[in-house]
């Protein structure tokens, strides 16, 4: 089963790098802002992220070569117009990541490893990161966390072969 | 807690405490949460209260231990005299413990602290050796608290002004060292430069290390020599001497962690709570298993670690 499992990955990661790239970037920033506003609604209406209100925060996925672009408004994560400038940009690649959401890496010691950077303005990139960091992780559904886990390790595996 | 930690120190999200960087720190929303399930499992909840309160805003450090004694936490972690004086005559049955930042070092110091307001414990700041250490723990009767892993600075606790030399804000006044808004990356000619309020700290070479955006841990050219010249990006890592420590009868060991994510607060946490659990076990016969040495220096910063001021000779 883990074989299979690898495979999938491998092949999966494989196909990604490939043809992610030539996508537009809405279907990705749709499903993200949506993915957002349903998990942290406790804390956008708690105004946890009320400092991203008219900014535009820019996610790279370096190795996937994926920028989403995100911004805040109405109480609600929405996609940024394209002709925006990014005020502050965090990169890393997916199994970077994947491994900080699923809490098996350090932020800070990957920043530190040069695998995070962020550019523009740093508050709001910290701010971003120490947000994420407090949130509750066992709010995350059980399926996400596993989902997360699996991938993390997967990519990690990857990445070390 | 999840990794054996007997007790955990919070800040409110102001300058009433030393990590006030935006996205950290409890609302009494969050504080109240923390309580609540800190106290289900019988541990303990301490409020650091540590930053010097300044004279045109000092209801506001006064509030701070209003609200930790209003929620009763196990103890309030204070530096500033005026305000442990307030703390001490308002609510007499509330522990006080004296932060590292009062920077209390000698014996006299601590007892006087005791005299006045009656603190039950002081944590001691990271200039001292160990012999110093074993000197005031064998001469007052304050219970002492040490440090025992986390990012070493110039160890001048509750009087270092580098930070706002550069940027006018301060970790003693403000809560904030380098505070995140004069901190910027640039991706330069010559590699990643840090640029604090706009001057240039240190440069990194591809492949290079990163370090801490903070004025004593960049790289600065002095006799034509460019090197580290306050201080070695380097981890404390008192771990060695847990059986001396306890000896002397240091009571608490602290774990830096309140800016670190919980990746690293449950590694590190882990580690030592596996290492104080073997000392209390097998007194000195204890020896550093080669897994908790990997996972410090792993989460070490610079990727090494020393005995600090421990060791150095110089009492």
């Amino acid at each position: 089963m883990p074989a299979v499992g690898n495979l999938i990955a491998h092949g999966g990661y494989r196909i990604g790098r490939k043809f992610l790239p030539l996508f537009p970037r809405w279907p990705g920033e749709v499903a993200l802002v949506k993915l957002l506003n349903r998990q942290l609604s406790e804390e956008l209406d708690e105004g946890v992220f009320d400092f991203l209100d008219g900014r535009v925060l820019e996610i790279a996925v370096t190795d996937l070569k994926v920028h989403f672009r995100i911004g805040k408004r109405g109480g609600r994560f929405v996609r940024a117009s394209a002709a925006a400038e990014a005020d502050s940009t965090i990169a890393a690649t997916a199994g970077d990541f994947l491994a900080i959401a699923a809490g098996r890496e350090d932020p800070d010691t990957l920043f530190f490893h040069r695998r995070l950077m962020i550019r523009g303005q740093t508050e709001i990139g910290l701010t971003v990161k120490n947000r994420l960091d407090a949130l509750d992780r066992s709010r995350i559904p059980g399926w996400l966390q596993r989902c997360l886990t699996v991938m993390a390790d997967k990519l990690a595996s990857l990445s070390q072969a | 807690m999840d990794n054996g930690a007997d007790a955990v120190y919070i800040g409110f999200n102001d300058e009433t405490n030393a990590r006030n960087f935006s996205g950290l720190n409890f609302n009494d929303k969050n504080a109240l949460r923390a309580l609540e399930r800190i106290r289900s499992r019988g541990r303990k909840l301490f409020v650091a209260i540590n930053t010097y309160a300044q004279p045109r805003s000092f209801s506001r450090w006064q509030a701070a231990v209003d609200r930790a004694a209003g929620f009763n936490a196990d103890a309030v972690i204070l530096a500033d005299i005026g305000l442990m004086g307030y703390a001490a005559e308002k609510y007499p049955a509330m522990p006080l413990h004296l932060s590292v930042q009062a920077s209390a070092t000698s014996v006299s110091a601590l007892e006087f602290y005791r005299r006045q307001f009656h603190i039950r414990r002081a944590v001691l700041p990271r200039v001292l050796s160990l012999k110093q250490v074993q000197q005031l723990a064998a001469g007052t009767q304050v219970e002492l608290e040490v440090f025992g892993f986390g990012s070493l600075c110039i160890m001048a606790e509750g009087r270092c002004h580098l930070s706002s030399y550069v940027t006018g804000e301060s970790p003693n006044l403000n809560g904030v060292c380098s505070p995140a808004q004069a901190v910027e990356w640039r991706d330069g000619a010559q590699g990643l430069e840090t640029r604090l309020n706009g001057v240039l700290i240190d440069r990194f070479a591809e492949g290079e290390n990163a370090g801490y955006p903070t004025l004593c841990k960049g790289r600065f050219i002095v006799e034509g020599r460019r090197h580290h010249a306050l201080e070695e990006p380097t981890s404390l890592n008192s771990m060695a001497l847990l059986p001396e420590l306890r000896a002397a009868g240091i009571r608490a060991i602290k774990l830096e962690g309140r800016q670190r994510s919980p990746a690293y607060v449950a590694q590190v946490v882990r580690t030592w709570r596996d290492a104080i659990d073997e000392v209390l076990r097998r007194g000195g016969d204890f020896s550093i298993e080669e897994r908790w040495r990997a996972t410090l220096a792993k989460n070490s910063e610079g990727k090494q670690t020393t005995l600090g001021a421990y060791d150095r000779p110089w009492q």
